[in-house]
């Protein structure tokens, strides 16, 4: 017998050696969080191999899968995703655990989920870009012109990790990449299955942590490289 | 000539070019990689048989338009150039290894953390 799908949130966040801020990051996340009333949503931490305290840190506040070894965040967002399709969740949003994203943003993704009828909610720190570095502007402009070339969706913020899934979207997107690579394969999977995309402008939160956790040039060449490889080899 | 040079090139790496030819076919059969990619690998393999079964003509063509005026082939080249073919299936056969492995562990990795969650 199939269980009913239900009305839940899974709120998805890989993580790999975050120790220093993933208490916070959580905590700050909880308290947005409450703020919806009648929405029932789940922290899901992926610590993709972590060798610091980041999952011992994560337990505390949210449900950790626990990759024994570190593959990557496409395969740390598969997991997560694997996990809301397998335990029936409406929703998902997935959101970075580095606090770039603010949590303030990950209530606007779930809202426009849940009272609209957009399978894929991509939240674009290039429709707000604030104060991002220039290296980082070019770099996401890059990645997101060779995304709508090669994927043929077109957005403005390809890499961003803060993402909103429809239970169709789940169902439909199976991302086999492991690295960076996953944020323009999920749309050009959405792309594919035909999915109705919509993108919200977010405010990136750039500290020097977060700075040096994310993407550098030579991962930035590593997507270039596996966008092009995805598409000859039709994943 | 049965013995030439060119035709012992040939025969050094005939074995490797059909062994590749099959183990593309095999795996593309297996469903081990995509049709696109059964393309692109064979397409390759192909051009390179191609070249070495020609590889005598291709070396006058040259020569005679003048592109090249390097000596005719050695016995040192024709070991050469046989062990850069059989280099190349090396790494091509690794590659996919490689490749199938990393999918394995991933799933692996995968699964486990699922099921740890189920158990608890």
């Amino acid at each position: 017998m199939s269980k009913k799908v239900l009305d839940r949130v899974a709120i998805i966040m890989p993580a790999f050696n975050e120790s220093e801020v993933i208490s916070e990051t959580l905590r700050n996340i909880k308290k947005e969080l409450k703020k919806l009333d009648e929405i029932k949503t789940d922290l899901i931490v992926v610590n993709d191999g972590s060798s610091d305290e980041t999952y011992e840190l994560a337990k505390k506040y949210s449900t950790v899968l626990n990759h024994l070894v570190n593959m990557g965040s496409g395969a740390a967002t598969r997991t997560g995703l694997e996990y809301a399709k397998r335990n029936k969740y409406k929703y998902a949003v997935t959101i970075d655990a580095d606090g770039q994203h603010a949590p303030k943003d990950l209530v606007k993704i779930i809202n426009k989920l849940l009272n609209s009828k957009f399978d894929l909610v991509v939240g674009s720190r290039m429709l707000k870009p604030g104060k991002m570095p220039i290296n980082r502007k070019f770099g996401n402009n890059l990645l997101s012109i060779m995304t709508t070339i090669f994927m043929g969706v077109k957005v403005s913020d390809s890499q961003s990790g803060l993402k909103g899934f429809s239970r169709k979207a789940i169902e439909k997107i199976d991302i086999k990449t492991n690295g960076f690579e996953f944020c323009s394969e999920i749309l050009w999977k959405a792309g594919r299955a035909n999915l109705k995309i919509v993108e919200i402008p977010i405010n990136a939160i750039y500290t020097t942590y977060s700075l040096g956790k994310g993407q550098t040039s030579i991962n930035a060449l590593r997507i270039i490289k596996s966008i092009i490889t995805q598409k000859l080899r039709d994943v | 000539m049965l013995f030439n040079k060119y035709n012992v090139l040939i025969y050094l790496t005939a074995p490797v070019l059909i062994l590749s030819l099959f183990r593309i076919m095999d795996n593309y059969k297996r469903r081990k990689i995509g049709s696109k990619s059964t393309i692109i690998l064979l397409a390759s393999w192909i051009v390179l048989t191609t070249g070495l079964i020609f590889n005598k003509y291709i070396f006058d063509v040259i020569r005679s338009s003048k592109l090249s005026d390097s000596t005719p082939l050695s016995l040192y080249d024709v070991i050469q150039i046989s062990l850069i073919v059989f280099l190349i299936y090396i790494t091509f056969r690794h590659t996919f290894k490689i490749e199938e492995l990393k999918g394995k562990v991933t799933k692996l990795n995968q699964e486990i953390a699922l099921k740890d969650k189920q158990k608890r």
